[in-house]
């Protein structure tokens, strides 16, 4: 079973047609403009809060790609379950580094909370960093807690082409010349409608779940470990293919 | 297979000095009274036990042997770095074995190009960015510690500092890690290119409790073409408080907004002949960084609010020993309380920004009310409190009373939706206080985190998670043990 969001990720994660959407979540939880953070429901829709922030001159500096604003369903909880690097994460973090917080449901039912509603607290470990990018295989997510910035930091969107078909994400080393394929501004990201051949530190992702790049067999047993102990039933269908 | 793990005592030291002498030179092992004392405690003083061994291993294959032999013998082992900790992170508290990574100094390569710095676990904070300084680079997180604290325990906390307002603290830096496992596995998670960042999101701030991190690639980050630093004195802790809510608010991300209050003040006054106006009941320091021309409009924009909100005084540095100066009272001010008494503990808590003038406020009465001096200088714009509590250890019931303080202000923080631990960490000092902000099944499956690196009690016991097996009986030992 997935959990989803609107499903606009899928093209990224492997196949699975037993999809769980979370009741409820939908609401802005705690907002407080005047210290940066916000904390919201995990179905709220990215693009309505957005707005809300734009409000009082703030923002999540998480640029997305202009091509990609026709998907007005997504949901913030999409948007950190799945994880996707951004174009210019290199100079304002990535989304894991504007998460500050979590509430969410292991399978069994039990709820589990993650670092606080301040924009900084090194209390207890960060599971809340961990699930950015778990793509719902360990846990839904039910609110996440957002630090925030000024509207004016943030870079401005990119009109990058989209690849009709199934983009391929890789990361490389700063120096490496891609001879195909569109690279983020930090010479570091490079999207493309094809795996490229990168050299052996880089890695990637791709669609259907797809991630390369060489694993330390010890990390994959962690990870392992990881899934077993979140979700040992295995109630939820994996988010990656190695 | 471990049945928990019991404390190991002074008893067995010439056994096991013996066997990891075997393992990895007599010249890595320290043994002696005067070792054990010093390596019984950090920088939280207030608690200590000592260890029975020391070892300072000289590569990560030495580290894996003796974490190896540890466990198989199920002797508990404490990783520790520079020992600054101020949470008790470093204290062995069930004796065992003390790892220390003084001897993994070495700067293993790094790339300007790339921007990332390959380094062992044991440097100093500071030597990285002197070592890219030359290029016009440094590593970003700057813990007031940074001239000793190391690598490997700015990881395990997940420290901040001053400049970590704008830049991001410890996690946002760390690329990839080569750690020990609790077994004695030696893992690499990223590396130059990232990646494992699941991974890595739980060993960065897991306090020794998950592996020892021996090596770590850490992102470098580029030199601000222009820097603008003031410091602006107010009558009134709750004036300069209010100005720190409408700065943070303003649309300008200052690089660092420190606070200091009168007590800070009169101590460095006296030993590094500062002057502040007659009636500074505190200061704040404000940088702001950038391209140039756009640093110093932002700070004048900073300065603005500073005026409105009734500073008395504006210095602006001109140059770079100017900036120096101005920055002198929040690097040395912590170690100038040493003047105002003979024990100073530091704590640590969060709350929103917007609340810092109630905070305070709350401060000042617990002090009084437990008849301890209190002094405050701490990061302002991210509402990390750093109320330092100076003291004389040997006066009856002192230590009590400063336990009690912290935990009144860390109730507080968190009755203003804030956090236990900004960045000093939960180590022993706030393993209790955990249970305030987490009910019992989120630290159950916090306390989990452990087993996904498969690292079972032994590694750094007794710390993070509240009541680990085989701690509450010594606890109680612990506290207070101050001498
Ligand atoms: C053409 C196109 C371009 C895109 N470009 C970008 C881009 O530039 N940047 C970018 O970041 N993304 C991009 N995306 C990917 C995607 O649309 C977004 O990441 C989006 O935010 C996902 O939101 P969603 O609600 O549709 O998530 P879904 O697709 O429903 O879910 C995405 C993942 O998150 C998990 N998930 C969702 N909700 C939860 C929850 N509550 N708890 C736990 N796990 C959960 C799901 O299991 C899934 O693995 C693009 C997609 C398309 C189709
Ligand atoms: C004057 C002063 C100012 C300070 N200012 C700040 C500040 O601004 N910001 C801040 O965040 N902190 C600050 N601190 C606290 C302290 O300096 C930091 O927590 C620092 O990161 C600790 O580093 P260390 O090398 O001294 O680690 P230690 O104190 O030796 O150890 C700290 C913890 O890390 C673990 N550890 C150490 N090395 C490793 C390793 N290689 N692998 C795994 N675990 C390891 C230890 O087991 C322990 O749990 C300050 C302390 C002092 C005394």
């Amino acid at each position: 079973m997935r959990v989803s969001g609107f499903g606009t990720g899928a093209v990224w994660l492997p196949e699975c047609t037993d999809i769980h959407r979370i009741e409820d979540f939908d609401q802005v939880v705690d907002y407080r403009p005047d210290d940066l953070v916000v904390r919201v429901g995990s179905r709220v829709r990215l693009d309505d809060l957005t707005e809300l922030l734009a409000l009082d001159g703030l923002c999540m500096p998480i640029v997305r790609n202009r091509g990609w604003l026709g998907y007005p369903g997504e949901t913030v909880g999409g948007l950190v379950g799945l994880g996707l690097p951004h174009f210019h994460q290199e100079s304002v973090g990535a989304i894991r580094d504007w998460v500050i917080g979590m509430k969410m449901r292991l399978a069994s039912g039990e709820i589990v909370t993650s670092g606080a509603g301040v924009v900084k607290s090194v209390a207890g470990f960060d599971l809340h960093r961990m699930m950015v990018g778990s793509r719902g295989s360990l846990a839904e997510i039910l609110e996440i807690g957002f630090r925030l910035s000024p509207l004016a930091s943030k870079p401005r969107e990119h009109e990058l082409p989209i690849f009709d078909g199934p983009t391929w994400i890789h990361r490389v080393p700063k120096g490496f010349a891609a001879d195909y394929g569109i690279m983020d501004a930090s010479g570091r990201w490079i999207w493309s409608d094809r795996k490229l051949d990168i050299p052996p530190s880089g890695w990637g992702l791709g669609p259907g779940g797809v991630r390369f790049g060489i694993v330390d067999p010890i990390s994959a047993r962690y990870r392992q470990n990881l899934k077993n102990t979140l979700d040992p039933n295995g109630v939820w269908t994996e988010g990656w293919k190695q | 297979m471990l049945l928990g793990y019991n404390e190991v005592v002074v008893e067995d030291s010439a056994r096991i000095e013996k066997a990891l002498a075997e393992l990895i030179g007599a010249d890595s092992i320290l043994g002696g009274e005067a070792v054990r004392r010093v390596y019984s405690s950090d920088a939280y003083t207030v608690e200590r036990n000592a260890p029975v061994v020391v070892v300072v291993p000289q590569s990560t294959e030495d580290v894996a042997l003796v974490v190896k032999w540890c466990f198989e013998n199920e002797i508990p082992i404490t990783p520790r770095g520079a020992g600054t900790g101020l949470s008790g992170g470093a204290m062995p508290a069930l004796g065992g074995v003390v790892i220390s990574t003084k001897k993994l100094t070495n700067i293993l390569s790094f790339s300007i190009e790339e921007e990332w710095l390959h380094a062992q676990a044991g440097i100093a904070n500071l030597k990285l960015s002197k070592a890219v300084q030359p290029f016009g680079y440094h590593f970003a997180p700057d813990p007031s510690s940074q001239s000793v604290s190391t690598l490997g325990g700015n990881i395990a906390m997940n420290s901040g500092g001053p400049h970590t307002l704008k830049y991001g603290v410890t996690a946002q830096h760390v690329l990839g890690v080569k750690m020990v496992s609790a077994r004695g596995e030696v893992v690499q998670l990223g590396g130059p290119c990232g990646g494992d960042e699941d991974l890595l999101s739980l060993v960065v701030g897991s306090e020794g409790t998950v592996g020892i991190v021996t090596e770590a690639w850490v992102k470098l980050t580029k030199n601000p073409q222009e820097v603008a630093t003031a410091t602006l004195c107010f009558r009134s802790v709750v004036e300069a408080s209010k100005c720190v809510g409408a700065m943070v608010r303003s649309g300008v991300t200052p690089a660092a907004l420190e606070m200091m209050d009168a007590n800070v003040l009169s101590a460095v006054k006296a030993g590094f002949e500062l002057e502040y106006p007659e009636g500074t009941a505190a200061m704040l320091l404000v940088e702001t960084d950038g391209v140039s021309g756009i640093a110093l409009r932002e700070l004048e924009e900073m300065i603005q609010i500073g005026r409105d909100g009734g500073a008395i005084e504006v210095r602006v540095a001109g140059d770079e020993q100017a900036r120096a100066k101005l920055w002198t009272a929040r690097k040395k001010g912590v170690g100038a309380l040493g003047r105002l008494a003979p024990t100073v503990v530091t704590h640590d808590g969060v709350i929103p920004p917007s609340r810092l003038p109630e905070m305070l406020e709350t401060v000042y009465r617990v002090a009084e009310e437990e008849g301890i001096g209190v002094a405050n200088i701490f990061h302002a714009g991210d509402g990390n409190l750093h109320p330092i509590f100076y003291f004389d250890e040997r006066e009856e019931g002192k230590v009590e009373a400063v336990i009690r303080a912290g935990e009144k202000i860390i109730e507080k923080c968190l009755e203003l939706g804030g956090s236990v631990t900004g960045e000093h960490g939960v180590g022993v000092e706030k393993a209790d206080l955990l249970r305030t902000m987490f009910d019992s099944l989120t630290l159950e499956v916090h306390g989990k985190m452990r087993g996904v690196f498969e690292a079972g009690e032994g590694c750094n016991p007794c710390k993070i998670i509240p009541d680990a097996k085989g701690c509450i009986e010594h606890k109680m030992r612990w506290r207070g043990a101050a001498t």
